[in-house]
């Protein structure tokens, strides 16, 4: 009981801040400090949000939708890459450096080559967000693989478990904690770098939205779409918190049970 | 060769050095059919790294060990090994936990439900089945630990302090069960502990180990009659006993 009340109040203090961080910015385009066309207020973005909301739940959907395809490639394929790089010492040796390196790689330079490369569709938007989340992926599942206690790996050796039997049943299991704290950063990446992607061009999405309202000073639009990402991101960011409980109940018994 | 003189399990001139010190050298130990043997000696003398010796998870520099006649050294698999944590996997519930080694072995889950859930009451762990190990005492994880250790194998038993985190009104229960289920199912156990008392009150024979590196100084039959005898403890024979392996841990 005391602890559902302490929630609340922890959430009423950024809350209030933010409440109040909005009054600020209200008064400050009331009194005119900033000129309406550079700064709207939070009145005019909220009208600018419902007047274009069902063309904005169009655009949302399909940022919606790439981010969550990117992301689940990405994964598929992080997972895998981490799996191979754990059993084979050579190829981490080999691989680990040159994944670091890509890191350094700026996406948004590489975004239009791969406009160039692969048209204005949705392969280039998923490639885009597949390079950007396979990262956190990969080295939080790795890290995950390799801190397994190897006193446990013994113990299933001891009672003949083959390579195989001890990925699933062990490790596998053992890495999924900090294989979620890998996805937590990579759903954050996913809509940004989807809505990255679309700047440079397509037909539908939040970023091509964008564009479009920026190429038209409406600035007020402008801040309705960032509004919206955010939303968006958070969504994601949402569903893979109740994906992380729902698959690690031991994690969560105290909030789960009694 | 005549099965009825060969060892369940034999190791013959074990040594092991890391990183150039030696642990352990020349050890030899024999434990016969059905037999309980106790192995005593100091923290930090090689005791656990036999026991890795001797369960195949670890190769000795040199000797052999042997399962009823039959060279398996640095074979894992072959016998049941309660390791000095309890080890339990913390993402498991306690029934999926102690079926892990017939999981392992193909086991239905359902055969291996059924087969687990014949010992929880006798473990002490009934109503514990679907908890997770974090939820459980030291004690409980570690006759959790028993358990699964048991439902591997009751051939041949390996355990490193398998009653070391019990208090004495729980260990003497679980001192009166584990022998009888050993001499009922005739299992051959190695066990490794710091407590003298269990080592008389339960052991057909005691290796001591000491010096550096460890070495089995000495070896001393009990008199299994004794074990009858609930207030064997309490005895003046008892206390002479303890006093001369006390002597030779420490010699
Ligand atoms: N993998 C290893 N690498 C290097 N040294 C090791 C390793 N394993 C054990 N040792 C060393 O071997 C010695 C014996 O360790 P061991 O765990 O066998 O002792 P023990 O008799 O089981 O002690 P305790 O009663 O405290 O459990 C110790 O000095 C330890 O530091
Ligand atoms: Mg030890």
């Amino acid at each position: 009981m005391t602890k559902k009340l302490q929630s609340i109040t922890n959430k009423l203090y950024p809350l209030s801040f933010l409440a109040l961080l909005l009054l600020l910015w209200e008064m400050i385009c009331k009194m005119k400090l900033v000129p309406a066309f550079m700064l709207p207020s939070p009145g005019s973005v909220v009208k600018a949000l419902i007047t274009d909301f069902p063309l904005l739940m169009q655009h949302s959907i399909t940022t919606f939708q790439e981010a969550v395809i990117g992301l689940f490639l990405s994964v598929i394929f992080g997972v895998l890459i981490a799996v191979i790089m754990d059993r084979f010492s050579i190829l981490y040796k080999a691989v680990h450096p040159v994944i670091i390196l890509t890191q350094t790689i700026p996406t948004i330079a590489i975004a239009p080559l791969l406009v160039l490369w692969m048209g204005f569709g949705i392969a280039p938007k998923i490639t885009l967000i597949f390079i950007t989340c396979f990262f956190p992926i990969v080295i939080n599942t790795l890290s995950g693989l390799r801190a397994v206690d190897p006193d446990l790996i013994r113990l299933m050796e001891s009672m003949g478990a083959s390579p195989l039997q001890i990925l699933l049943r062990v490790k596998l299991k053992s890495a999924r904690e900090s294989f979620f704290a890998g996805l937590r950063v990579a759903a954050t990446y996913a809509v940004v770098g989807a809505v990255i992607s679309e700047w440079l061009g397509g037909m539908q999405g939040l970023g091509v939205y964008m564009t479009r309202v920026r190429k038209s000073y409406a600035f007020d639009k402008m801040f309705a779409v960032i509004f919206l990402i955010s939303i968006v991101s958070l969504i994601v960011m949402k569903l893979v918190d109740i994906i992380e409980k729902k698959s690690m109940p031991w994690k969560y018994l105290n909030k789960g049970e009694e | 060769m005549n099965t009825h003189n060969t060892a369940a399990l034999e190791a013959i001139s074990i040594c092991k050095s890391y990183e150039n010190e030696p642990i352990i050298e020349d050890i030899c130990v024999k434990i016969k059919k059905g037999e309980l043997v106790s192995l005593l000696g100091v923290s930090g003398i090689g005791k656990t790294t036999l026991f890795h010796i001797l369960s195949g998870l670890e190769n000795p520099d040199s000797g052999t060990v042997k399962i009823y006649g039959e060279t398996v050294t640095g074979h894992s698999g072959k016998v049941s090994y309660m390791q000095q944590k309890d080890l339990l996997l913390p993402f498991e519930t306690i029934l999926n936990n102690v079926c892990m080694p017939l999981f392992l072995k193909g086991t239905s889950k359902k055969n291996a439900y059924k087969q687990a859930s014949l010992h929880f009451e006798e473990f002490g762990l009934s109503g514990c089945e679907n908890k997770y190990p974090s939820q459980l005492s030291g004690g409980m994880r570690q006759r959790a630990s028993l358990l699964r250790a048991y439902l591997f194998s009751d051939q041949i038993m390996l355990l490193d302090e398998p009653f070391s985190a019990l208090d004495a009104i729980t260990k003497t229960t679980m001192h009166r069960w584990f022998s009888n289920i050993i001499s009922a199912h005739r299992t051959s156990t190695l066990f490794i502990t710091h407590d003298i008392d269990e080592a008389i009150v339960l052991s057909d024979r005691i290796y001591i180990m000491s010096g550096v590196p460890g070495k089995i100084t000495h070896e001393l039959l009990m008199n299994s009659q004794n074990r009858c005898n609930p207030e064997f403890n309490t005895t003046k024979e008892f206390l002479e006993i303890k006093r001369d392996i006390l002597q030779k841990i420490n010699s």
